[in-house]
């Protein structure tokens, strides 16, 4: 990979990096590590990418996926990955902006259910695409999916309730 | 409490935003300046080259200082009292060859 090529990538791909670890670590110094780090592990091993396996972008967020869940390890050792016995929790519509309660009640998902709900809804990405970003088995993406959205659809069920509250014009509650 | 439906969960994940990387966020470097290494790189050392680093440390450090001690140890302190007069003197007269 060509020096040229590389700061094409970098700016092609740096904004799906950074929104991608910063909705995994929930902090912009976590996000910004991270997508450093995933673009020098490119410019050290750039023979690590091969294209018949899939985009640069789904690369990249592997690694990506791979640095926030180191990340995530060192800070709770004692927690388990994938918790199949997540019990989801409603949210506390007191917190305040919408946006807000349902970034914490993803945040507050396992991290392997995390990481799907976000490469699927806010990246786009197929099962397969996903699979291939943090190797596992459709099958096991799919459960995660349908897993993580059964949480959420628990968790966020207090918005429902307050549906009859018009929201204001930053998105909170009145 | 009844959960969400599909479309209202789809509804709700789209109002989380998150932000684009920083403008300022420059591409990284595989070659940092040299000493940039000394004030913040690393050196990785298995636990035994540690530990066996830290024993010889020790010991020259513990022989550097027994050693210093041992020369600088005072001697025994000379008086006039330990000084006495010559019992027998035994004078020798040594001549030069050319006076013979």
């Amino acid at each position: 990979m060509t020096g040229t090529e590389f700061r094409s990538a970098f700016h092609e791909h740096k904004d799906a990096v950074y929104r991608f670890a910063w909705r995994m670590t929930s902090s912009p110094g976590a996000a910004d590590d991270i997508v450093q780090d995933v673009f020098l592990s490119l410019l050290r091993h750039p023979a690590r990418f091969d294209d018949a396996r899939g985009q640069l972008r789904s690369f990249l967020l592997g690694i990506a996926r791979n640095l926030a869940l180191k990340r995530w390890r060192e800070e709770n050792r004692w927690d388990v990955l994938e918790d199949e016995q997540f019990v989801a929790e409603p949210v506390d519509l007191a917190r305040g902006e919408i946006s807000r309660i349902v970034g914490e009640a993803i945040n507050s998902l396992p991290p392997l259910q995390r990481e799907v709900l976000v490469l699927a809804e806010y990246e786009g990405f197929s099962a397969e695409e996903i699979a291939r970003t943090v190797e596992a088995e459709v099958g096991t993406v799919k459960g995660r999916l349908h897993r993580a959205r059964e949480n959420l659809r628990r968790m966020l069920a207090p918005l429902k309730q307050a549906n009859g509250r018009s929201l204001t014009s930053n998105g909170t509650l009145k | 409490m009844e959960p969400l439906n599909d479309d209202e969960l789809n509804e709700y994940l789209r109002q989380w935003e998150a932000p684009n990387a920083p403008t300022g966020m420059r591409p990284p470097s595989d070659r940092p300046a040299w000493w940039r290494w000394l004030i913040s790189g690393t050196i990785r050392v298995p636990v035994p080259a540690g530990l066996l680093a830290i024993v010889i440390i020790m010991l020259s450090v513990y022989w550097a200082v027994s050693a210093r001690q041992a020369t600088s140890a005072p001697g025994r302190t000379v008086t006039l009292a330990d000084f006495e007069p010559v019992k027998e003197l035994q004078p020798r007269i040594i001549r030069s060859g050319y006076e013979r």
